[in-house]
């Protein structure tokens, strides 16, 4: 527009720009999108493409190129050599964007109501819509196309008539067999017309009865229901047109459930030949059209038409009601009764069985004939009061009533008690293993029993004797006496009886609420007289006490049961119908052992669980910390399902610290006292603790010994005067020792590590300290273990290394004992060369040595506090130190090997703890 | 950390209402929480310390028996201090559970206290109900000195990661201590 304005004056040049800063603003307010301009996109926002008319087309690709929204990438090529066979056949679906699957694409894979279940009422209107268009067409045959297009339709009452063994054209209904059904023409009835030649009559039913067999019976013939249409057009009579079942041979028309196929079956047959044809193309053939130029067969196109054909008898046409689908009430009054008696012969669908027995009919059970003097008016029997007076009065009601003419039998039956009913029989006593109660009680209980039983006794007799009853022997005792004596028995047992949450009469809640009541005011202690009013004052005296004296029973029994039983069980933990439970893997096991073990103030092993954690992955993130468990998705305490009562839910692997025996702790334990008497600190622990933390410990050098079985060559006596004192150990012992450790398996790792690390930082730090030791490494890290096992002096460490270095020839002599030993602990490493050197020993510790320092050089952290422990502990040694004197006499003789020098390797690692305790 | 007996980490930057891991481990109600560079360390009600290392992705529950009321790394992260409501301070060895030292004297039965390590993990300090705050040598397990701040139950206590100082709050008042003003609170170099 600018450049169109530029030719001409500036003037004009002025307004195309006024006109151009309209239109930008214009623009800016809404420019309207021109036509084909206009986009419209998806729900992604992509643009949506028109293929066709509607949707149709494919759209590939994105923005229909290829590849994606990045372009084309080219895939690498891979051989398909040996993949053809089972390569897929890729079908249109496979280059179909979502959208094109989606409800509206071209191929939706939505779930949709197909036209089989489709409710019938559009059916209906489209098959009326379809008839008036029959009807209103030229050419009535019209409709049929329709057919030929409609998808085949089966409804499922068809199908079921189907599976029952229906076909197309019978009618439906019990077999029948069709001789008697089948009406001879009456020899009265008159043929009009020629009589046919017996050969014409080829298909004449007649003849076919002839070779029935009797037990064959035939389907019922289809009822054609009469077709109401008017008759409105111009045809001859019953022409039908064409008849598209027949016109069209394929399966689909075939299909169709036609029900003029009654009415069709003429035409059918006339058609008979042509059906028979198979692989015959899809076409419409029939009289009307003739025979196609494709049809290659054009034989009997003109079917001969035979007479049988046509009814030469006026007649009924079908047998049976002959009703023509009226329903004249008339009619099925008379069909009833035949229908009562048929039964159905015909295929009976799977799984359903014909009954046997046609039900019973119902049984009418006449009302009871009245007693002739009955009158419908009831009496109320005058109320019981409860109480001792009344007793008379009850007893006086009840002979007034005829009730205890007869009762007491009954009642004495059902309360006398086995003792009784044998002193009534006269049978003797039973003597078999049931020992009284009163057996097992002491003298004073049981003096105190009689005097209760005595007292009540006496009251029973009171009461018997001022009843003056001869029955009153038989009755029950009297509900006062019964309570009173339960009063007695229970006492104050009741009083510190639970909730009621036992509920013996939860069947019946009334009885239950008495029940509690009873029980409530049992435990406030009142008396049996003013118990009674929970009874029901609606019942016989007899019945209150049976109930009272059932209430109490139930209390004892309550008080026995409940708590012995409630102590037994616990609440469920996890639903009864759930085979499988999530149990978190690992469990915090058993508080009680870690109580004991807090209370022996033995933290640590005991009192420690570990569990495997996994982290959330954020969270490891934010704390700037690796994700421990990268691949798994776990998040928290790993939970894996099991059985619910698997046993394995209730197997704890047992600690090997507490497999340790008794007997081996109690021996370690006298051989440590008599080691060193400590001088008590702060942090002492109790004995017995000291008892446990050294069974531990010296179980975990039990098994680092023999570890270190190979590393650590065969000792020296002189290493015995580290060990010294623990000569008085008995070499069985420490045998015995092993033995346990073999079966029990080696404690785990971190155990190990946890005393072992520790022990070696201390033997470091106090290495430091002796400065003059640690130019011998090898020595004085062995002699740092001895000193803080046995508490030598500094002073005197230098005597005793003096000691092992002297002798060192002494433990070659002992070698081979100690190679029998190594033949022992073979199985935990390499076999030793059989001669050693003391050199080579001595590079052995070197090595060792070594290792241990660049451990502490790791461990530098603790190192100020241990600074500190280090002077307090130099003081425990020297206090402890004067017990050590006898060491060096007593190494000399020694001639134990490897399992002492195990021992004393255990006593150093074993103070290990204590010595952090100390600190 | 929370009464109904879980601990729930939040992700402060994504600012979802919703925690990101939540620890259900324990039984009953947790009163302390601590946070080291790498752990995070419980204590329960149900009598348990429980400290969740997310470098090696482990859970260590020690059992301490009554309930801890409060829990706290020593400053080389080491040790552990528990205290719980059997009037026990307790020093656990981190690593093994063990226990290094115990220290008593104080009073701790029914509230929730604090315990405290001071800045250079040589002192142990503890409020009591019964109005002091008690410190203890670290090594000793000796009482070093009780410290009267009030009357009734000092509820809270903190002490500076680096300075000898120490923040108490006792009844309605905090109180600052610091060893050049006043005593030398529990700091004898």
């Amino acid at each position: 527009m600018a450049s169109g304005g530029s030719g001409k004056s500036p003037f004009h040049v002025k307004l195309c720009l006024t006109l151009l800063v309209y239109l930008t603003v214009g623009e800016r307010i809404k420019k309207p999108v021109p036509l084909q301009e206009q986009t419209v996109k998806d729900a992604k926002g992509r643009y949506q493409r028109f293929h066709g008319a509607f949707t149709g087309g494919f759209s590939a690709g994105y923005f229909n190129t290829v590849g994606t929204k990045e372009g084309w990438t080219p895939s690498a090529f891979v051989s398909s050599r040996q993949k053809r066979a089972d390569r897929t056949i890729l079908g249109p679906e496979d280059f179909m964007d979502e959208e094109d699957l989606s409800e509206f694409g071209i191929a939706p894979k939505d779930i949709t109501t197909t036209d089989d279940f489709a409710s019938k009422a559009k059916d209906r209107i489209k098959e009326k819509a379809r008839l008036i268009a029959g009807v209103v067409a030229p050419i009535p045959g019209t409709t049929a196309f329709e057919d030929l297009i409609g998808p085949s339709k089966i409804t499922v009452g068809v199908e079921l008539l189907r599976k029952m063994g229906w076909k197309e054209g019978q009618g439906i209904g019990p077999r029948v067999k069709r001789k008697p059904c089948r009406q001879k023409p009456d020899p009265t009835v008159k043929i009009y017309g020629c009589a046919l030649p017996p050969g014409l009559s080829e298909g004449s039913e007649d003849e076919e009865d002839e070779y029935q067999p009797e037990n064959v019976t035939f389907a019922p013939k289809d009822v054609m229901p009469v077709d109401l249409t008017p008759k409105e057009n111009v045809h001859g009579l019953g022409y039908k047109g064409l008849d598209p079942s027949q016109a069209l041979f394929g399966a689909s028309g075939r299909e169709h459930l036609n029900l003029f196929s009654g009415g069709s079956e003429e035409s059918s047959n006339l058609l008979g030949d042509l059906r028979h044809s198979k692989g015959r193309k899809l076409g419409i053939t029939g009289q009307a059209f003739g025979v196609g130029a494709l049809e290659e067969e054009d034989d009997d196109i003109y079917a001969t038409d035979t007479l049988s054909k046509y009814d030469t008898v006026l007649k009924d046409e079908e047998p049976g009601d002959g009703l023509y689908g009226w329903t004249a009430p008339k009619q099925y009054k008379s069909k009833k009764r035949p229908e009562r008696e048929f039964k159905y012969i015909g295929k009976i669908l799977d799984g359903f069985s014909l009954a046997s027995k046609s039900s019973a009919p119902i049984k009418i059970y006449p009302a009871p004939s009245l007693p002739r003097n009955y009158r419908p008016v009831h009496y109320f029997c005058p109320v019981l009061t409860a109480g001792s007076e009344s007793c008379h009065l009850q007893r006086a009601l009840e002979e007034s009533t005829g009730r205890l003419g007869s009762d007491p039998a009954q009642q004495s039956r059902r309360a006398l008690s086995a003792a009784q009913r044998r002193e009534q029989l006269g049978e003797p006593e039973l003597k078999g293993p049931a020992p009284s109660i009163l057996e097992y009680l002491s003298e004073k209980d049981r003096e105190r029993l009689k005097e209760v039983k005595q007292a009540s006794e006496q009251q029973m007799k009171a009461k018997i004797v001022s009843q003056k009853s001869p029955n009153s022997r038989f009755q029950p005792a009297s509900p006062e006496d019964a309570a009173h004596k339960w009063e007695m028995l229970l006492g104050g047992q009741l009083a510190n009886a639970g909730s009621s949450d036992f509920k013996p009469f939860a069947k019946n809640p009334e009885k239950q609420k008495r029940y509690e009541n009873f029980v409530k005011s049992l435990k406030k202690g009142e008396k049996a007289q003013t118990l009674e009013r929970f009874l029901d004052p609606a019942m016989t005296e007899w019945e209150r006490g049976r109930e009272q004296e059932e209430f109490c029973r139930a209390a004892l029994l309550y008080r026995a049961s409940s708590s012995t039983l409630a102590a037994r069980f616990t609440r469920a933990k996890y639903e009864d119908d759930v085979d499988k439970v999530e149990v978190p893997r690992d469990q915090e096991n058993d508080i009680d052992d870690k109580e004991t073990a807090v209370k022996m103030k033995m933290f640590g092993k005991l009192t420690r669980d570990n569990f495997e954690w996994h982290p959330d992955k954020l969270l490891c993130k934010r704390f700037n910390v690796r994700d421990p468990y990268p691949d798994s998705s776990v998040v928290g305490l790993p939970k894996v399902k099991r059985d619910k009562y698997s046993v394995f839910n209730f197997l704890t692997v047992p600690e090997p610290t507490t497999s340790v025996t008794q007997a081996t702790n109690e021996k370690i334990q006298q051989s440590n006292n008599l080691n060193k008497p400590k001088k008590p600190s702060r942090w002492d622990v109790s004995d017995k603790e000291k008892e446990k933390k050294d069974s531990i410990s010296e179980f975990i050098s039990l098994a680092r010994s023999k570890a270190d079985g190979q590393q650590q060559p065969p000792v020296p006596p002189a290493e015995e005067s580290g060990a010294g004192p623990s000569e008085t150990l008995p070499t069985p012992v420490t045998n015995e020792d092993k033995n346990q450790e073999e079966e029990s398996g080696r404690p785990p790792m971190d155990l190990f590590k946890a005393i072992f690390v520790s022990s070696s930082d201390e033997k470091s730090s106090s290495s430091e300290e002796e400065s003059d030791e640690e130019q011998q490494p090898a020595i004085s890290e062995r002699e740092s273990g001895t000193t803080k096992q046995a508490d030598v002096p500094d002073s005197s460490s230098s005597n005793v290394r003096e000691s092992v270095t002297a002798a060192t020839d002494p433990g070659i002599s002992s070698l081979p004992t100690s190679k029998q030993e190594l033949d022992a602990t073979e199985e935990f490493g390499p076999k030793l060369p059989p001669a050693f050197s003391s050199g080579r020993f001595c590079e052995h510790r070197d090595r060792k040595e070594k290792h241990r320092k660049i451990r502490e050089r790791h461990k530098t952290k603790k190192e100020h506090k241990r600074k500190k422990e280090k002077k307090k502990k130099h003081k425990k040694q020297k206090n402890k130190g004067k017990h050590k004197n006898k060491k060096p006499e007593k190494d000399s003789s020694s001639d134990t090997t490897d399992s002492s020098d195990s021992l004393s390797d255990t006593d150093t690692t074993g103070l290990s703890p204590r010595e952090l305790l100390r600190r | 950390g929370s009464i109904d007996s879980t601990v729930r980490c939040w992700d402060c930057r994504s600012r979802r209402p919703d925690p990101i891991q939540v620890l259900d481990e324990a039984k009953d109600g947790i009163s302390s929480v601590k946070l080291s560079a790498h752990e995070i360390l419980t204590g329960s009600v149900d009598g348990r310390v429980r400290r969740y290392d997310l470098r090696t992705g482990q859970l260590c529950s020690d059992y301490i028996g009554s309930p801890i009321t409060s829990v706290c790394f020593s400053k080389d992260g080491q040790c552990v201090l528990a205290a719980s409501l059997d009037s026990t301070l307790r020093l656990l060895d981190k690593d093994t559970g063990e226990l290094l030292g115990e220290y008593t004297g104080h009073r701790s039965t029914t509230y929730r206290l604090d315990c405290v390590l001071n800045e250079q993990d040589t002192h142990v300090g503890c409020a009591s109900e019964d109005g002091h705050v008690y410190f203890w040598d670290l090594v000793e397990g000796s009482l070093a000195l009780s410290l009267p701040v009030g009357q009734g139950v000092v509820q809270s206590l903190a002490f500076h990661p680096r300075l000898p100082c120490l923040l108490v709050a006792t009844q309605g008042q905090v109180t600052l201590w610091r060893e050049d003003t006043f005593q030398p609170e529990g700091d004898p170099d």
